[in-house]
C-alpha cells in the first residue's frame, strides 16, 4: 500500500459559513419549500382532488355504460354487484393522483427554473398523471365489479402500482420533452453530434462532437409563435417575454453572421438601448472572440454613458468596457484623422515595403482606419508608417502562413490587403484559418492571378479572347516570323530582370539563350499607359482610371497624367473578363495614337494591353488622388463579402509628380526630427485636402514618397501645405529608402519604357537592368531577396562594377546549403545566376526541403540515369548548360562528383571556372574527393579558400597567390542566416552521432563497433541522439540483430535524416558530436562543439589543429574505444570551456559577400581570362621570370 | 507485480459475520421484523441519496448553464510549464492520431512536454512512437519493459521519477489513448493552479462515439449527467469534485509528496483523489475543460468496465474511510459527503436488496402492503432520474433524446448486477487480475480512431521490420507472459489505460442507487 501522508503543505485554515455552505443552505431551502409545497398542497387540497377525481371516473363509466359504480358517496365509489354484496372502494389520499401532480410540480419548480417552455411540460404531464390515474382506478373497479373484492384490491394494489409507475415515469419524460429544446435550438442530437453548426467561439464548450453531418434538422414550421406575439398579444407582455427569452436567443440571434454583421447588429442593438438588450450585449462581451464586433460594442456603450442604470447588467457592461478600452493597442497618433467607419478598423497591408503597400497603406490611415503593415524587410519604410507593423517570412517560405496567422492572431487586424501577387499562392492555403480569426481578405481567383504572371498563357488567352495584345512567341523559331523590332522577356519573370530590347535577328536568337524560358514580342509604338482598375466579386468593372507613364524611375511612375478614354476602358474590361480577375488589377498597354484622345475621350484610338498585374498599382497615389477611392471600396468588399461596392468615377487630367521622402528614426528607434521640418510636426493634425492628401499625422516625421496633383498642369504651383521645403526636398535623392528607384538606373533608360513597364509600381521587385555595365549593384539593396537595406553612410565608395553571368552547379544537400548564400549574395550584387541542379541526389527527402527551406529554386533541373553512366551523363549535363546559358564563369562548390564535371566542361567550352571551398586537403589517396578537389584546383582561374591553411595547400601545389581568395566558408553564411546561437555550455547534454561513410557502416565488425560506441556514449556521456542516413538504415536492416539492438538501447534516440536547422539545433545543444561527416565538422566549430571525427583523415585540419576535433576510425576495436574515450574527454565541463572559446577558424558568415565582390571587381576578368602563354622567347617555364 | 497487490485481501470475516447476524435477528425478531426494520434501514439510506443527486441536479440547473459560457480570465498569461502523460500500450492503431492532436493542443511549445510511456507494447506503438519523437522535441518517449507491472499506474510512475526529472514541469496532466482533447483544454485545466490550495484539476470527458451503439449513446446521457450535473453538483455544494484519470492535470509537487500513482489499485484516480484531499489539498473541476472519449459499445464490455469501476471504488472505502473519518483537513460536512462518495458502489448493493424484499413482499413474506416497496423504487431511482434530466438541459440535447431516458431503466438493472457482483467477488477475496494484456486492438474502443495508420517510413520501417524478425523466435525473454489466468481476450481492455478507470466516477455515481 503506498503510504499515505496525512499532513499537508498546510493545514486548512478555520473559516466561517464558506460559499460552499452558502450554496447548500439556498439550495436546501429550495428543496424544502418544495417539499413545504407538496405537504401542504396535499393536506389543503386532498379532499377536493378526492371528489373531483371519484367524480371524473363515474363520468367515464357513465361514458363506458357501465352504471354498476355509483359516485354519490363523493369520495368512494359503491360497487353494486350483481351476485353479491356491494362493495365499497374508498379512494384514499396515496390512490389520488395528487401526489404525483404536485411532486411534478415541485421538480418542476426546482429543477426547471427560468426555462418558459418547462410549464407547457407540466400542464401536460400532470393531465397525462390524472389520466392515467383514472384508467387505473377505473380498470380496478371494473374489475371488481365483475370480479368481487379481492380481484378489485389485486388489481389496485398490484397491477396497478406498476402501472402507476410506468405513468408517473412518462409523466416525467412528457414534462422533459417539453423542456428540452427543438431540434432548431438544440446544440447536439442524441449521440453527441454538434447539430448547431455554432462557430467555436460561440459555441458552448463540450456541446457535441463536432463531426460533418449529412443532414441537419432544420425548423420549418410556421411561425405561430411570431403570429402570437405581433397580433394576439398585448405589448407589453409581448416585450417581457421576449426579454425573457432573449439570453436564451442571444447566439441565434448573433451567432451566425459574419464578424461585420455581428458587430452592427452590435451596434444597432446598444443604440436601440442598453438596458433593452442588456442580455445580448453581455452575451457579446462574455463570449465574443473577434476584436471588431468587441470593438464595435465597447464604442457602443461608451456612446451611451448617459443611460440610467435601470439594470445593474448596464453597470456590468460599462466594467466591460473599460477594460477593453484600457486593454485596446496604443493609438500612434492617427487616431484623430476622421473615420469612415464607426470605430476605427485595424487593416493588416502585406508587401507594406512595395510602393503599392504604401500607398495602400497611407490611404488607409488617411481614411482613418488602423493599419498593421507587414513585410518580409523589417528596415522598409512602409514599416513605420503603420500603426502596427510585423514582420513576415517571404511567401515562399514554408514558414509563411504560420507566421502569418500568429500575426494575425495576435493583433485580430479586421482585413487583410495583399499587396504583392506572389504571395497569393501561399495566401489562399491560410485564408480558411484567417477568417477563424476574423480577419476577411480577398484574393483574385488564384487561376487568373497565375495567368497574369505567366506572359506566355496570358498572351494566350488574351487572344482566345480577342483582346488586341501584341503578337508572341515563346520559341526562337516562331520569333523570328514575328516583326521586329523585338522585345525578349522571361515568361514568368517580374520587376525588367532579364527583360531585353532587341533589333536584330542575331540579337533575337543570342537574347533566346540568355533569358530563361523567354518570350519575344513585337515592341510597340505609342504613348504608354497604366489602368488602375477595381472588379467587383461578380465581375462588374467598378472603375478603370488610366494614366499616361508621363515619366518613369526605375519602371515606378514618377510624373504621371489621368486622361479618360472609352476605348481604353473598353479594351481593359475585356482584358480583365478574358483573364477573369476580381479586386484590384494594374493594366499595362499603348495607345498607338494619343492624339486622338486630347480632343475627344471616345475616340476610336488603337489600344493594346500588354500586361495585367493581378494588384495595386505603384503609381496608385494618382489614382486615389483622381477621387477614385479604389483603396476604401476593395476594404468594403473584403469586409463585406455580399455589399454592393459603388462604380468609382474620377477626374481626368490629374497630374502627379513624385519626390522622395524621408523617414528618420534614431540607434533606439525613437523619431528624429526632419530637419526640413523647422517645427516638428504636431500630433493629429487635419487631413489636408486638396492638393496632399495624404500626410500621415503626428508621430511619424516623414512623408513617403509624397505626391502632389495639379489639375491645370502646372507643378510649381502644387501643395500648399508642404511649401517650399517640401521642393527642396523633391530635388534631393540622397538617401534612398527602398521605393526609391537607385540612380544608376538612368543609364539604362535607353531600352525606353519597355524596361520599366515590366514592372509597374514595383520599384521593390527591381532588377538590374541588363545589357549595361553602369549599375551600382552595392546601392541597390537586394531587393529581391528582401535583404535589409544597408544604410547609404556605411556603404564603399562606389566604383565601377562588372555584372555576370554566373552558373552555379549543385547536386548534394551539403551544396545547397553552403551554395544559398553564395547565390543570393550575387544576386544582390546584380550578378545574374542560374542554378543548376545536376541530378547528383535525387533523394527528395535529402535535397528538396532544403531547397525550398533556403530560398535556392533551381533554374535547371538535370536528371541523371541510374546505372553506371552517371558521371558521363552529370559532364553531358554540364556541357549542355553551358552551351545553354553561355555563362561569364562557373562557380562550383566543394568536392563532389559535380565540381570536376563542371570544371572539365566549363574548361571545354571556354568558360572560366571558380572553386568554391578550395583547397581543402585530406591526403588521403582512397578518397575521391581527394581527386575531386584536386581536379578542380588544376582547372580553375578563382580559388576561393576557406582558410589560411586551405590557401597555403594550394599555393603549396603551385597555384599562383593572385589566384586564391581567402573568403571563408559559406556555411557559416547559412549559419548565421539561420540565427541558431551557441548554446551555453551548462545547457549542452548528450552526443549527437551521425555515420554514413561506406567504410564505416558497410563491414558488419565496424557497423558493430559503432553500436558499441553509441552504447558507451549513451552510458557515458548523455543520451544519443542519432539520426539514421538512409545508407545506414539499410545496413542495419540487413543486420536486424544490430538493429534490434540500437532500437532498445538505453538513452538512444534514433530518427530519420533530421531537416538542416533541426540538426543545427540539436548539433547546438550537445556536449560533443560524433560524426564521420566532413561538413558537420564547420557547424560544430560554429557553435563550439566538440567533434570526434570517425575518420583518420579530414580535409578540415584547422579544428583537429587547435584541439576542438579528435580523428579517429572503427577499424580495430581499440579505435573504437578511443572514440569513445575521446568523447568522454571533450564532454569534461573544462574541455567544453575550452572549445566554446574558440574562435571559429572557417569564416565569419561575409563569404558570400566577399565572392560577389570578387566578381564585381573589374580587375577579376583579368584572372578569368585564359590566356595562351607564349613561350616563344626561348623562354622555360621553370626557369624564373626576369 | 509486487507482493501487495498479489496477495488476495478478502473480507470472508466479515461476511460471515453479516450472515450470522441476519440469522440471529430471523431467529430472535423474526423474520417479518427484520426484513422490515432493514426496509426501514434501506429507506433511510436510499432517503439520504435522493437528497443528495436532487441537491446536485437543483444546483446544476440554476448555475452550470451560466458556468459553461463564464468568460475566462487570463488564459493568455498564466501558463506554467506542464508535462502532458499518456500511458500506452499496444496502441498502434491511434498512436500517430493521438501523438498529432497532444501535439496540436494550443499551449506554448516551450512550456509544454508531451511524455508517453509505451508500457511494453509488443506491437509496432514503441517504433512509430520513437520516429514521432525524433521529429518534435516536445515529444519524449519511455520504454517499459514487457511485464513491467503496475499498469497504468506504474506506467505513470515511471514517467514521474524518470522522465520528469529533467523537465521542470509544475504540473502533470494525463489523458488516455484514445482521447481527443479539446485544444484549448489544457488552458482551461491550469489556470486553476493559480489557487495554491489546488492539487488536483478535473475537466470534462465526453463522449464522441455515440453515433455507434445505443448503448454507447446511452453512455453518451450518462456521462453528460455525471459531469454536468454530478460532478458539478458536488464542486458546487461541497467542493469536492473527483479526479478521474484522464483529461485532469495533477501538480507534480504534489504527486511527487504523494509518492505519485498506487499502483495496487484498479481506480487509481479516486485512490488518488482521496490522498489529494487527506494531504490538505483540493481537487477541482472545470466544466469548459473539455475531452472526447470513446464509450464501450456491447453490453460485455459495459459489465466489465463497470464491474471493475466497482471493485476499485470498493476498495477505495475500505482503505480510506478510517483516514477520512480522522482527517483533520476536512470538515464535518465535508467528510459526510466524503463518505457517502466512497459509499456510492456499495448502495446499488443495496438496491439490489431492496428489490428482493419487494419480490418477498409480493409472496407475503417480510411484512404486506405495497407502498413501501413502491416509495423505496421510487427513492431509488428519483434520484438519478432527476440528476439525468437536468444533464439532457445543460446538454441542450434535442428534444427526441427524452425517450432515452427510459433506456436507463435496463442499464440500472445491468449495473446493480455488476457492482453486487463486484461486491461478493471483493468480500471473497476474488484475484482479480488487471495487469495489462493484448489489447483487442482497433476493434474495441478504437472504432473511432483514425482509419489508416500511417505507412512506417524510414527508420520506423527499420524497426518494423526488425519487429517482424524477432517476433517469433526471440519473444520469450522480453516479452514475459504477464497475462492473468482467467482472461480472455477482453480482459485486456478493463486494464488498458485507455479504457481506464479514468472516466469520471462522476457518472458511476449518478448512475445507480
Amino acid at each position: 500500500m503506498t503510504a499515505t501522508p496525512t499532513t499537508g503543505p498546510r493545514p486548512r485554515p478555520a473559516r466561517g459559513p464558506s460559499g460552499a455552505a452558502l450554496r447548500r443552505v439556498q439550495v436546501l431551502t429550495e428543496i424544502l419549500g418544495a417539499v413545504l409545497l407538496c405537504i401542504i398542497g396535499f393536506h389543503l387540497l386532498i379532499d377536493t382532488s378526492r371528489h373531483l377525481e371519484v367524480g371524473l371516473s363515474g363520468a367515464i363509466l357513465n361514458l363506458l355504460g357501465e352504471h354498476d359504480v355509483s359516485t354519490l358517496l363523493g369520495d368512494s365509489y359503491l360497487v353494486l354487484r350483481h351476485d353479491g354484496p356491494p362493495i365499497v372502494a374508498h379512494l384514499t389520499p396515496s390512490c389520488s393522483a395528487l401526489s404525483s401532480v404536485l411532486a411534478l410540480t415541485a421538480l418542476a419548480l426546482v429543477g426547471m427554473r427560468q426555462r418558459g417552455q418547462s410549464v407547457v411540460g407540466l400542464f401536460l404531464a400532470i393531465t397525462w398523471v390524472v389520466l392515467a390515474n383514472q384508467v387505473r382506478l377505473v380498470l380496478s373497479l371494473l374489475a371488481g365489479a365483475t370480479f368481487g373484492v379481492r380481484s378489485l384490491v389485486l388489481f389496485h394494489d398490484w397491477v396497478g402500482a406498476v402501472l402507476n409507475f410506468c405513468f408517473i415515469l412518462i409523466g416525467l419524460l412528457i414534462m422533459v420533452a417539453f423542456t428540452m429544446h427543438p431540434p432548431q435550438r438544440a446544440e447536439q442530437d442524441r449521440s453527441g453530434r454538434h447539430t448547431a453548426r455554432r462557430p467555436l467561439a460561440w459555441g458552448r464548450p463540450g456541446l457535441g462532437y463536432r463531426v460533418e453531418l449529412e443532414e441537419l434538422p432544420r425548423g420549418s414550421r410556421i411561425q405561430v409563435l411570431g403570429f402570437v406575439h405581433r397580433r394576439l398579444l398585448p405589448a407589453v407582455l409581448s416585450k417581457r417575454l421576449a426579454a425573457r427569452r432573449e439570453r436564451n436567443r442571444v447566439d441565434y440571434r448573433l451567432g451566425h453572421l459574419s464578424p461585420p454583421e455581428r458587430a452592427a447588429a452590435v451596434q444597432a442593438l446598444a443604440a436601440n438601448g442598453l438596458g433593452a438588450h442588456a442580455a445580448t450585449l453581455i452575451a457579446v462581451a462574455s463570449f465574443e472572440a473577434d476584436g471588431l464586433v468587441l470593438n464595435a460594442l465597447a464604442e457602443a456603450v461608451a456612446a451611451r454613458q448617459w443611460e440610467p442604470l435601470s439594470d445593474r447588467r448596464i453597470l456590468a457592461l460599462r466594467l466591460w468596457a473599460r477594460a477593453w478600452v484600457m486593454r485596446q493597442p496604443i493609438d500612434h497618433g492617427h487616431g484623430a484623422v476622421a473615420s469612415r467607419r464607426p470605430g476605427r478598423t485595424l487593416v493588416a497591408v502585406t508587401g507594406a515595403g512595395g510602393p503599392a503597400g504604401i500607398a495602400v497603406v497611407r490611404s488607409l490611415l488617411a481614411a482613418g482606419e488602423q493599419v498593421l503593415a507587414l513585410d518580409a524587410d523589417p528596415g522598409a519604410a512602409g514599416m513605420r508608417l503603420g500603426c502596427l507593423s510585423a514582420v513576415l517570412p517571404r511567401a515562399d517560405d514554408p514558414a509563411y502562413p504560420d507566421a502569418l496567422a500568429r500575426v494575425v492572431d495576435r493583433h485580430r487586424p479586421a482585413a487583410l490587403i495583399c499587396t504583392v501577387a506572389e504571395e497569393y499562392t501561399a495566401l489562399d492555403g491560410v485564408t480558411a484559418r484567417l477568417a477563424e480569426l476574423g480577419c476577411r481578405t480577398w484574393l483574385p481567383p488564384l487561376a487568373a492571378a497565375a495567368t497574369c504572371n505567366d506572359k506566355a498563357a496570358f498572351a494566350a488567352v488574351l487572344a482566345a479572347a480577342g483582346v488586341p495584345h501584341p503578337a508572341t512567341a515563346s520559341t526562337v523559331e516562331d520569333a523570328v516570323g514575328l516583326p521586329g523590332p523585338w522585345i525578349v522577356k522571361p515568361a514568368s519573370g517580374r520587376g525588367s530582370r532579364d527583360v531585353l530590347a532587341v533589333d536584330s535577328l542575331a540579337e533575337l536568337r543570342r537574347a533566346f539563350t540568355v533569358v530563361p524560358s523567354a518570350i519575344a514580342q513585337t515592341r510597340l509604338t505609342g504613348q504608354e499607359f497604366t489602368a488602375d482598375a477595381l472588379v467587383a466579386r461578380d465581375g462588374t468593372l467598378l472603375t478603370c482610371v488610366p494614366r499616361w507613364r508621363d515619366e518613369t524611375k526605375a519602371g515606378i511612375s514618377v510624373r504621371g497624367t489621368t486622361f479618360d478614354s472609352a476605348a481604353v476602358t473598353r479594351v481593359v474590361a475585356a482584358n480583365l473578363a478574358a483573364v477573369g480577375l476580381t479586386g484590384p488589377a494594374c493594366v499595362q498597354g499603348f495607345v498607338a495614337d494619343p492624339q486622338a484622345l486630347a480632343a475627344d475621350p471616345d475616340a476610336a484610338v488603337d489600344v493594346t494591353v500588354i500586361e495585367v498585374n493581378p494588384r495595386f498599382s505603384g503609381g496608385l497615389p494618382l489614382t486615389l488622388a483622381a477621387g477614385a477611392d479604389v483603396v476604401g471600396t476593395f476594404l468594403t468588399g473584403i469586409l463585406d463579402p455580399d455589399a454592393e461596392l459603388p462604380a468609382l468615377t474620377f477626374a481626368p487630367g490629374v497630374r502627379m509628380v513624385r519626390h522622395f521622402s524621408e523617414l528618420y528614426s534614431g540607434p533606439d528607434g525613437t523619431e528624429v526630427v526632419d530637419p526640413f521640418t523647422r517645427i516638428p510636426t504636431p500630433r493629429g493634425g487635419e487631413p489636408s485636402t486638396g492638393g496632399a492628401p495624404a500626410r500621415p499625422a503626428g508621430g511619424a516625421t516623414t512623408v513617403a514618397n509624397d505626391l502632389g496633383t495639379d489639375p491645370d498642369g502646372d507643378a510649381e504651383a502644387t501643395g500648399p501645405d508642404d511649401g517650399p521645403d517640401a521642393w527642396e526636398v523633391l530635388g534631393g535623392q540622397g538617401l534612398l529608402v527602398r521605393t526609391a528607384p537607385a540612380t544608376g538606373r538612368d543609364a539604362g533608360r535607353d531600352t525606353g519604357r519597355d524596361t520599366g513597364r515590366d514592372a509597374p509600381g514595383s520599384g521593390a521587385r527591381l532588377g538590374w537592368p541588363t545589357g549595361t555595365g553602369s549599375a551600382h549593384p552595392a546601392e541597390a539593396g537586394a531587393p529581391d531577396d528582401r535583404l535589409p537595406s544597408r544604410p547609404a553612410a556605411k556603404r564603399p565608395p562606389a566604383r565601377p562594377q562588372v555584372r555576370r553571368l554566373v552558373l552555379v552547379p549543385f547536386g548534394t544537400r551539403p551544396e545547397v546549403i553552403k551554395i544559398a548564400p553564395v547565390v543570393r549574395a550575387l544576386r544582390a550584387a546584380g550578378h545574374v545566376v542560374t542554378a543548376v541542379h545536376t541530378g547528383q541526389h535525387t533523394d527528395a527527402a535529402m535535397a528538396a526541403d532544403v531547397e525550398r527551406d533556403l530560398g535556392l529554386v533551381p533554374d535547371v533541373r538535370n536528371a541523371l540515369p541510374e546505372g553506371t553512366d552517371r558521371f558521363g551523363a552529370l559532364v553531358a549535363g554540364a556541357a549542355a548548360s553551358l552551351v545553354a546559358h553561355r555563362p561569364d564563369v562557373v562557380l562550383a562548390l566543394g568536392d563532389t562528383h559535380t565540381v570536376p564535371a563542371y570544371a572539365l566542361a566549363a574548361r571545354g567550352a571556354g568558360v572560366p571556372f571558380a572553386h568554391l571551398e578550395a583547397g581543402l586537403r585530406s591526403f588521403n589517396q582512397r578518397s575521391v574527393e581527394e581527386v575531386n578537389r584536386r581536379v578542380a584546383a588544376a582547372v580553375a582561374q578563382l580559388h576561393f579558400a576557406p582558410t589560411d591553411r586551405a590557401a597555403a595547400f594550394l599555393a603549396a601545389e603551385g597555384v599562383a597567390p593572385g589566384r586564391v581568395f581567402v573568403v571563408g566558408n559559406p556555411v557559416i553564411d547559412a549559419l548565421r542566416a539561420r540565427a541558431v546561437e551557441r548554446r551555453p555550455v551548462a545547457e549542452r547534454a548528450g552526443v549527437l552521432l551521425t555515420a554514413h561513410r561506406a567504410s564505416n557502416v558497410d563491414d558488419p565488425e565496424r557497423l558493430e563497433r559503432l553500436v558499441t560506441l553509441v552504447a558507451e556514449l549513451a552510458a557515458n556521456v548523455g543520451p544519443v541522439l542519432f539520426p539514421v542516413h538512409p545508407r545506414t538504415a539499410g545496413r542495419l536492416r540487413e543486420h536486424h540483430r544490430l538493429g534490434y539492438r540500437l532500437n532498445t538501447m538505453h538513452g538512444v534516440r534514433l530518427c530519420d535524416p533530421l531537416p538542416y536547422p533541426d540538426l543545427l539545433t540539436a548539433l547546438a545543444g550537445v556536449k560533443v558530436a560524433v560524426t564521420d561527416s566532413g561538413g558537420l565538422q564547420e557547424e560544430a566549430a560554429y557553435f563550439g562543439v566538440p567533434v570526434v571525427v570517425l575518420r583518420r583523415s579530414t580535409p578540415r585540419w584547422e579544428s583537429v589543429e587547435n584541439g576542438s576535433a579528435v580523428l579517429t576510425g572503427l577499424t580495430s576495436d581499440a579505435e573504437a574505444a578511443s572514440a569513445a574515450e575521446a568523447a568522454v574527454r571533450l564532454s569534461r565541463p573544462d574541455e567544453l570551456a575550452r572549445v566554446a572559446e574558440l574562435e571559429c577558424p572557417y569564416g565569419d558568415g561575409r563569404t558570400g559577400q566577399r565572392v560577389a565582390d570578387i566578381l564585381s571587381d573589374p580587375a577579376t576578368t583579368a584572372l578569368l581570362e585564359l590566356a595562351e602563354p607564349d613561350f616563344g622567347d626561348g623562354t622555360f617555364p621553370w626557369e624564373p621570370a626576369e | 507485480m509486487t507482493s501487495d497487490g498479489d496477495r488476495p485481501d478478502h473480507h470472508r470475516g466479515a461476511l460471515l459475520v453479516y450472515a450470522v447476524v441476519l440469522l440471529l435477528a430471523f431467529l430472535v425478531a423474526g423474520v417479518d421484523l427484520t426484513l422490515r426494520v432493514v426496509s426501514i434501514v434501506l429507506t433511510t439510506v436510499f432517503l439520504a441519496y435522493f437528497v443528495r443527486h436532487l441537491c446536485f441536479a437543483v444546483s446544476a440547473s440554476r448555475w452550470a448553464e451560466l458556468d459553461l459560457e463564464a468568460p475566462c480570465i487570463g488564459l493568455e498569461s498564466y501558463l506554467p510549464k506542464l508535462a502532458v502523460l499518456v500511458a500506452c500500450k499496444n496502441e498502434e492503431l491511434v498512436v500517430d492520431g493521438m501523438v498529432g492532436a497532444l501535439l496540436d493542443l494550443d499551449y506554448p511549445p516551450d512550456a509544454m512536454t508531451l511524455v508517453i510511456v509505451d508500457d511494453g507494447s509488443d506491437d509496432t506503438t514503441g517504433e512509430r512512437l520513437d520516429a514521432l519523437a525524433a521529429r518534435d522535441d516536445r515529444l519524449r518517449v519511455l520504454h517499459r519493459r514487457p511485464g513491467a507491472g503496475g499498469g497504468k499506474s506504474g506506467a505513470l510512475n515511471d514517467a514521474l521519477a524518470d522522465a520528469l526529472g529533467d523537465i521542470d514541469a509544475e504540473i502533470a496532466v494525463i489523458f488516455d489513448a484514445d482521447h481527443e482533447p479539446d485544444r484549448g483544454a489544457l488552458r482551461r485545466l491550469v489556470r486553476h493552479f493559480r489557487d495554491p490550495e489546488v492539487g488536483a484539476v478535473m475537466g470534462r470527458c465526453v463522449i464522441r462515439n455515440g453515433v455507434e451503439s445505443s448503448l454507447a449513446s446511452t453512455v453518451f446521457i450518462d456521462y453528460l449527467s455525471g459531469y454536468l450535473v454530478n460532478e458539478y453538483g458536488r464542486q458546487a455544494l461541497f467542493e469536492l469534485p473527483a479526479y478521474g484519470g484522464a483529461n485532469c492535470a495533477v501538480s507534480i509537487e504534489v504527486l511527487r509528496a504523494l509518492g505519485g500513482w498506487n499502483p495496487h489499485t484498479v481506480t487509481e484516480d479516486t485512490d488518488l483523489t482521496l490522498r489529494v484531499l487527506l494531504m490538505g489539498r483540493r481537487v477541482r473541476f472545470d466544466p469548459t475543460a473539455v475531452d472526447f472519449e470513446e464509450a464501450v459499445l456491447s453490453t460485455h464490455r459495459f459489465w466489465k468496465q463497470r464491474h471493475r469501476w466497482a471493485r476499485g471504488h470498493q476498495k477505495c472505502l475500505r482503505d480510506y474511510w478510517w483516514p477520512v473519518v480522522r482527517s483533520p483537513h476536512l470538515s464535518v460536512m465535508d467528510k459526510v459527503e466524503t463518505m457517502m462518495f466512497l459509499w456510492i458502489y456499495h448502495v446499488p448493493v443495496l438496491c439490489g436488496i431492496g428489490l428482493l424484499l419487494t419480490i418477498a413482499r409480493a409472496f407475503g413474506i417480510g411484512g404486506d402492503g405495497v407502498s413501501a416497496p413502491i416509495s423505496l423504487g421510487v427513492l431509488m431511482f428519483a434520484g438519478p432520474f432527476a440528476e439525468l434530466t437536468v444533464g439532457l438541459l445543460l446538454g441542450r440535447v434535442e428534444r427526441r433524446a427524452a425517450w432515452m431516458l427510459a433506456a436507463f431503466v435496463p442499464s440500472f438493472g445491468l449495473a446493480i448486477m455488476a457492482i453486487t457482483a463486484a461486491y461478493i467477488d471483493g468480500m471473497w477475496g476474488r484475484r482479480y487480475t488487471w495487469v495489462k494484456t493484448a489489447r483487442s486492438g482497433g476493434t474495441t474502443t478504437a472504432t473511432a480512431a483514425p482509419a489508416a495508420p500511417t505507412a512506417p517510413a524510414g527508420l520506423a520501417a527499420v524497426a518494423a521490420d526488425v519487429a517482424v524478425h524477432l517476433a517469433p523466435g526471440h519473444a520469450g525473454p522480453d516479452a514475459g507472459p504477464d497475462a492473468g489466468p482467467d482472461d480472455g481476450p477482453d480482459a485486456g481492455l478493463l486494464a488498458v489505460a485507455g479504457a481506464g478507470p479514468g472516466r469520471s466516477f462522476a457518472r458511476r455515481d449518478s448512475r445507480r442507487r
